[in-house]
């Protein structure tokens, strides 16, 4: 059976970035303490006027493109992981291929299942190249959270958005898939109905629901992979755990004792605040791009659907040059940002009030 | 020398600097071309064909327009021809109206246009879509960026801050003065703001009044001139140039039809309007030095850059022209007499009717407002369209 | 999301999405087109040589890469085009592709007006442009600095 993994992974994130206390200061609902000390978020992403999944996306992709030397011609597949695409029927993946690509012969399918879509993404591409259906596939996670979350909602202050897209194929592999396990039940913490704007919680989240959420559901995902593989944590170098914030990745990995020099170098989302379906591949590039050849990476997912989806990596001899190939460092990404204040960022997101009709040149 | 076409009767409503908002654009059309019609004591009928000019069919809703135009007048069934050539439209209608007549198949033209912007919301976006539209305006770009670009040309010309601002206050302050006695400006009656004012305002006051108005011209035949008008003004050259509206063709004067120097253009300098007004001056048999006054299409930086495009001045040298008084009603060619688009207003679709008129009128003696007092024998008149997309150069003279 | 009084607009002048269809392989790609008999580029694209008056044309694939030519900042009410309202102080420049064509386009996330320059480098990226007047979302290409 041929080697199938990830070649490389490009990423975009809008350079805007709003305070939590900035935000938080206009409601007084929470406390941005909590926030910036707790959950370890300083920043969230704000998005440009004229940002959205699908711009941030074909960023993402050209930046891959450029991390692996490829030429998209030869891409065959395009899995694009969102919630947040603002076409609803034509499905997204289309329109980002047409971006990059006249060439027309490649399948296609947006992804949709709350935050492990990437992930998802990232698995259909991995299983498409394993089948031989494809040869080369972009799986992309990305989303635009903060345009769908409501003003004044708990989670304003960090949530966000960003985009990351994932090389798989059987050339060139940086960090081969060596197993996936999946763990899903249908468990409505959070939705958004279709005639609806913003992402709501539909369940009180406190500590007793997070427990049966998303500690249950990793903590069971994860023993289902280590028992089909037939390994252990220890095996692995890195650790992965869902990402909406670091405060979440550093209470899992106490609960499940995992010590930090494995989840460290993943952490990059206190400058980002939550970026959905973008955050595992942001963090597993982040890892990518100072861990040694031969490690074992361990990358796990949570959707609230729920679901969790976990993915065992193995890096290659390759990563050394790929390393020293990439320009676009997840570091330097993070660096390249620009504060704005509140009113800025609900301007730009589209969150004041406007006429049903709004007609006029200078209006 | 061939018949030439001669303006027989001139008719404009006041004030184009304002909308109109109890006439709609039948009624003030009424106004002007009746009014023309009067002054060349004709009688309506004696028209035999019209050229229309307006911003076109989004811009006020109604299309195909000259059937309608026509029987507003009580014209029909006489040819009705429509120009849109953004703010050339008055221009180029006034080109086609004397190719109506050297045609021969025309004794008397109308040569009219209108403004109604108020039909309509948006209709500045509508002006501004009057562009290459997919890469420019839908981009969020609009032709007056293209304005705004041509500060290029203080750039390539040296032109310090302080004497950008101090000539774009002084044609701003001009332009105020010419409208302030003249009956048909925007600004007729009012005090000239003093410079500490003009300096508070955007572009020190170099930007032009948008109104509505209508403005009528009626062109004939120098037999059917001689016969019936006293005081004929006569066309004397004219040139109509076309390029392109998308301005980054402005960076490439190799795209027009036989000029193979790419670098000759840019968008700070008026090479069109140069073309233009040299097939004027050749199809006049004169020379820029001949000309006695002066339209120019004002607005920011393109006052200076038409004014360098007729030859009157030198490059880079217009706004020392302005600011030595050259460009006064006393001074060596007096400009914009009326006010301009900043002094007397503009009305888009019939804006360029207005100075046309202008000229005749300082040709023949007759100026509302302020009169050239000495002896003049020929005027131009020159106008744009969009970035330069669109360049017209009117020859005329009393003789 | 729905209307509160759904009634249809009196609007003949709605865009179809096809219009902008025929333009996606510029608006979103920057290919432009090239004589294949002189090898004159053009961006946008064309039918015909301008030079030669050819009509061999070919699609042409730009680089996305220029230098600013020029540019002014949209800060006067008559310079605001309907649908680009959210951002402030637009810059549109006058970019020179490194193939040769001048182009015109907005430079996103300029951040400061001093760091915009004639000379600068410029690389394209695809960002959303004005919704359409049939409500679909359109986009095309903007630069952005280089640095």
């Amino acid at each position: 059976m041929k080697k199938v993994g990830i070649s490389g992974i490009g990423m975009c994130l809008p350079i805007r970035r709003i305070l939590v206390n900035e935000t938080i200061k206009n409601w007084g609902n929470t406390s941005a303490k909590l926030i910036v000390d707790k959950f370890g978020v300083r920043k969230r992403t704000v998005l440009n006027s004229d940002e959205d999944v699908i711009t941030l996306s074909v960023e993402a992709a050209k930046q891959c493109l450029v991390n692996t030397k490829t030429n998209i011609k030869n891409i065959d597949a395009m899995f694009l992981g969102t919630v947040t695409s603002s076409e609803l029927y034509r499905g997204s993946s289309n329109t980002v291929m047409e971006m990059l690509t006249d060439n027309n012969q490649y399948f296609s399918t947006d992804v949709a299942m709350a935050e492990r879509s990437g992930t998802v993404a990232l698995i259909q591409g991995f299983a498409n190249v394993k089948a031989g259906l494809c040869k080369s596939v972009l799986s992309i996670g990305a989303d635009a959270l903060c345009r769908y979350t409501a003003p004044g909602d708990l989670r304003e202050s960090y949530t966000g958005a960003g985009a990351a897209c994932a090389l798989v194929d059987s050339n060139n592999i940086v960090a081969e898939i060596e197993g996936v396990t999946n763990f899903n039940t249908n468990f409505p913490e959070i939705g958004r109905p279709e005639d609806e704007r913003f992402i709501r919680e539909l369940m009180p989240m406190d500590s007793g629901v997070q427990k049966i959420s998303i500690i249950d559901h990793v903590k069971t995902a994860v023993q289902l992979y280590l028992n089909k593989y037939n390994c252990a944590l220890s095996d692995f170098d890195f650790v992965l755990l869902p990402q909406q914030y670091p405060g979440q990745t550093f209470q899992l990995a106490k609960i499940f004792g995992i010590p930090n020099e494995k989840i460290e170098d993943a952490i990059f989302s206190s400058e980002t605040g939550d970026t959905g379906s973008a955050a595992p591949l942001i963090a597993l590039e982040k890892v990518l791009e100072s861990a040694q050849p031969n490690k074992r990476i361990l990358l796990c997912s949570y959707g609230h659907n729920a679901g969790v989806d976990v993915i065992g990596l193995k890096t290659t001899n390759l990563i050394k040059d790929y390393q020293k190939r990439v320009k676009q460092t997840v570091t330097k990404i993070l660096n390249n940002q620009f504060d704005v204040g509140y009113a800025e960022a609900m301007r730009l997101e589209y969150k004041f009030v406007e006429p049903n009709v709004s007609i006029g040149t200078f209006n | 020398m061939k018949n030439r076409v001669a303006v027989i009767g001139t008719g404009m409503v006041d004030n184009p600097g304002i909308s109109h908002p109890n006439r709609s654009f039948k009624q003030l059309l009424t106004e002007s071309v009746y009014k023309a019609i009067d002054d060349a004591g004709i009688l309506a009928t004696d028209i035999e064909g019209s050229s229309f000019s307006y911003t076109g069919e989004g811009e006020i809703g109604h299309g195909g327009i000259s059937a309608t135009l026509n029987d507003a007048l009580a014209l029909s069934p006489i040819p009705g021809f429509i120009n849109c050539s953004n703010c050339a439209s008055g221009h180029t209608a006034f080109m086609q109206g004397c190719d109506m007549i050297e045609s021969g198949e025309y004794s008397v033209v109308l040569v009219a246009g209108f403004e109604k912007s108020t039909d309509v919301l948006p209709f500045f976006d509508y002006a501004l879509i009057s562009s290459d539209s997919m890469y420019d305006y839908n981009l969020g770009y609009s032709h007056i960026d293209a304005v705004l670009m041509q500060d290029e040309y203080f750039k390539n010309y040296n032109i310090s801050d302080e004497k950008k601002k101090a000539s774009l206050l002084a044609y701003a302050k001009y332009a105020r003065k010419m409208g302030s006695k003249n009956p048909s400006a925007h600004f007729f009656g009012h005090s000239i703001p003093k410079d500490s004012q003009l300096e508070k305002m955007p572009l020190f006051g170099s930007f032009m009044k948008t109104g509505e108005g209508s403005a009528a011209i009626i062109l004939a035949s120098e037999d059917f001139a001689k016969t019936h008008t006293k005081s004929p003004v006569f066309v004397q050259g004219r040139s109509y140039i076309t390029t392109s509206h998308y301005i980054g063709h402005r960076y490439d004067a190799s795209l027009l039809n036989g000029i193979e120097d790419s670098d000759l253009e840019n968008a700070g300098n008026g090479l069109p309007l140069t073309l233009a007004c040299q097939k004027a001056y050749h199809q006049a048999g004169i020379n820029a030095s001949d000309i006695d006054t002066v339209g120019v299409y004002d607005q920011v930086t393109s006052e200076f850059v038409s004014l360098e495009a007729t030859g009157i001045c030198g490059e880079g040298e217009a706004p020392d022209f302005i600011l030595s008084g050259k460009g006064d009603i006393d001074g060596e060619v007096p400009i914009n007499t009326d006010g301009g688009n900043i002094g007397r207003g503009f009305a888009g679709g019939t804006a360029g009717i207005y100075p046309l008129i202008e000229i005749v009128k300082q040709l023949q003696g007759t100026a509302r407002g302020y009169q050239i007092k000495r002896p003049i024998k020929y005027g131009l008149s020159t106008y744009l369209g969009g970035g330069f997309a669109h360049c017209v150069a009117v020859v005329m003279t009393n003789e | 999301m729905a209307n509160q009084f759904p009634e249809q607009l009196n609007n003949p002048a709605v865009e179809s999405t096809l219009r902008q269809w025929h333009e996606f392989d510029g608006l979103h790609r920057l290919t432009g087109t090239k004589c294949t008999q002189c090898g004159r580029l053009f961006f946008p694209k064309r039918s015909v040589c301008t030079e030669c008056h050819s009509l061999k044309i070919e699609e042409y694939q730009f680089s996305g890469n220029g230098t600013i030519e020029n540019f002014n900042f949209q800060f006067l009410p008559p310079v605001k085009v309907m649908g680009f309202r959210e951002q402030l102080n637009r810059a549109m420049i006058a970019v020179k592709l490194d193939e040769g064509p001048t182009i015109i386009a907005e430079l996103a996330d300029y951040l400061e007006q001093d760091r915009v320059k004639k000379g600068s480098k410029v690389k394209m990226v695809i960002r959303k442009i004005a919704r359409s007047g049939n409500s679909d979302y359109k986009y095309a290409y903007k630069f952005i600095l280089s640095n």
